[in-house]
């Protein structure tokens, strides 16, 4: 009895210092996070089916899942300054080789990666939306228009967004609308490159205005004689006569 | 064949209450799925129905493995086999009426993946999900054969529950196996890619089965409802034959 008694106190008082080396633990532990050690490199596209046991699409979505919060968890929240843009880019291929069709990586790099602080940063992710964007189907022409945009307006390269432009309009897709061939013009006049512009805008009238809508054609008229020509040359130009 | 063996089978299911827990398995991961798709800031719905799929895809399976591997066991230590063999019933029909009766169990499991995944997603419904749920039975059904042959081998069920799943992870992988080994990253004529080209022989190819894609974006032909079924009728002829030998060939 006296033997048990005594056992059963010392599991007691075992019990209580395996209750406080815990408590002392948690102490130490409590403020504890796991870095992020940023973008993790990508693996390999032969083998990133094995992360969906196989299955591309179930590995497309876990890892865009994975993309999309990546460096935002567990209270965690990462400038997106802050980002490896060259990984992402490389992680944003590798989805691509996973699921060509979906459009949700183009959506998170361009309306959430593009909204990086220091746009010079997004500069590899053109390559990433060049290559979507040149595809005839689903409407993918929309990434290169914000590629072209994203170079114009926040990277500030001009003749990137002029090639990328370019291939924007000689885009394959029955389905894009007939400003997409317009787009180069629209870059060289920012470019003050008007003169080649103009040469555009007026060789498609020539060749298409036909197909367009009246509205389009109007459209573009006034673009010539508003945007492109100078004041002087708009009043000298037959074009620009019924376009006020 | 012998349908009181396959009822007796049925009957087993049901009083471990494998479909009662499966179904709420469903439900519990359909609702973790609409969670996660919810997360996604576009494409909710195709995030939604690929989790739900594949999640329920794996969870289908590993139920009907532990129910067959511990059904079998249970079977040889209670002497319900010794039983059987006492009765007019010969050694194949106990085998192949407890093969009829999982592949049962695998359709009713197999379309009660297919309402939920029906229920997650209706307006995406179309012929790629009933291509979807067909090749999800077909592996249910390859699985649970798998599961037979390896309790009749192995005695102990953690063991043969842990060999089934090795081949259900590894059929799984096999195309990404394979595809690595055929590729410049490695050299395809090493006694490694050699013996992986030997395994792959037989090792079902599941990875071709139940693809997540065809539930979004349909059936796109690579892959049909024909070599499904091929697939699961020589790859459930070769282990239960194996099974059947061993069976045969067992003193009692």
């Amino acid at each position: 009895m006296t033997c048990n008694k005594k056992t059963e106190n010392f599991i007691s008082l075992s019990l209580a210092l395996a209750l406080a080396l815990n408590i002392m633990f948690w102490l130490h532990v409590r403020t504890l996070q796991a870095s992020w050690d940023n973008v993790p490199p990508p693996p390999d596209i032969k083998t990133a089916a094995i992360y969906g046991l196989g299955d591309s699409s179930f590995s497309y979505r876990l890892n865009s899942i994975m993309l999309q919060n990546m460096g935002d968890t567990g209270g965690r929240t990462t400038s997106l300054k802050d980002y490896d843009y060259d990984r992402l880019t490389k992680w944003f291929f590798l989805q691509d080789s996973l699921d060509p069709r979906s459009n949700y990586v183009p959506y998170l790099a361009t309306f959430y990666f593009g909204a990086v602080q220091e746009p010079e940063k997004f500069r590899p992710v053109l390559e990433y939306l060049k290559e979507i964007g040149m595809r005839p189907y689903g409407d993918k022409w929309r990434w290169l228009v914000y590629g072209v945009q994203m170079a114009k307006n926040n990277i500030g390269d001009k003749d990137k967004a002029l090639e990328l432009a370019h291939i924007l309009a000689s885009s394959k897709d029955p389905n894009k609308p007939a400003w997409v061939a317009q787009m180069p013009a629209f870059v060289m006049t920012d470019k003050e490159d008007k003169k080649e512009a103009y040469a555009l805008m007026i060789e498609i009238l020539k060749t298409s205005a036909d197909k367009m809508h009246p509205n389009e054609v109007n459209a573009m008229k006034y673009y010539i004689c508003q945007q492109i020509l100078e004041p002087q040359e708009a009043e000298n130009n037959p074009l620009c006569d019924d376009v006020h | 064949m012998s349908l009181p063996l396959v009822k007796y089978v049925l009957t087993a299911a049901f009083r471990d209450k494998l479909i009662l827990s499966l179904a709420l398995v469903m439900v519990v991961g359909s609702s973790l799925a609409i969670f996660l798709g919810s997360s996604a800031i576009i494409e909710k719905d195709q995030f939604t129905v690929i989790f739900a799929g594949a999640a329920l895809r794996i969870v289908s399976v590993f139920g009907l493995v532990l129910f067959v591997v511990f059904f079998v066991r249970r079977s040889f230590e209670s002497k319900d086999i010794e039983y059987l063999l006492s009765r007019p019933i010969s050694r194949l029909n106990i085998i192949f009426s407890y093969a009829f009766a999982f592949a049962i169990l695998s359709f009713v499991i197999g379309l009660a993946v297919g309402l939920a995944i029906y229920s997650v997603s209706p307006h995406l419904f179309g012929y790629g999900h009933v291509i979807w749920i067909v090749s999800i039975i077909v592996e249910s059904i390859i699985m649970v054969n798998i599961a037979l042959f390896f309790s009749m081998y192995i005695s102990s069920a953690s063991t043969a529950c842990m060999a089934t799943l090795g081949v259900y992870v590894l059929g799984r992988l096999m195309g990404q196996l394979i595809g690595i080994s055929d590729s410049t990253l490695v050299d395809s004529t090493g006694i490694y890619a050699m013996a992986l080209q030997l395994v792959s022989m037989i090792t079902p190819r599941l990875d071709l089965l139940g693809q997540t894609s065809w539930l979004i974006y349909g059936y796109d032909g690579s892959y049909g409802l024909v070599e499904a079924i091929i697939q699961g009728v020589v790859f459930s002829a070769l282990v239960l034959l194996a099974a059947s030998l061993d069976f045969v060939r067992r003193q009692f």
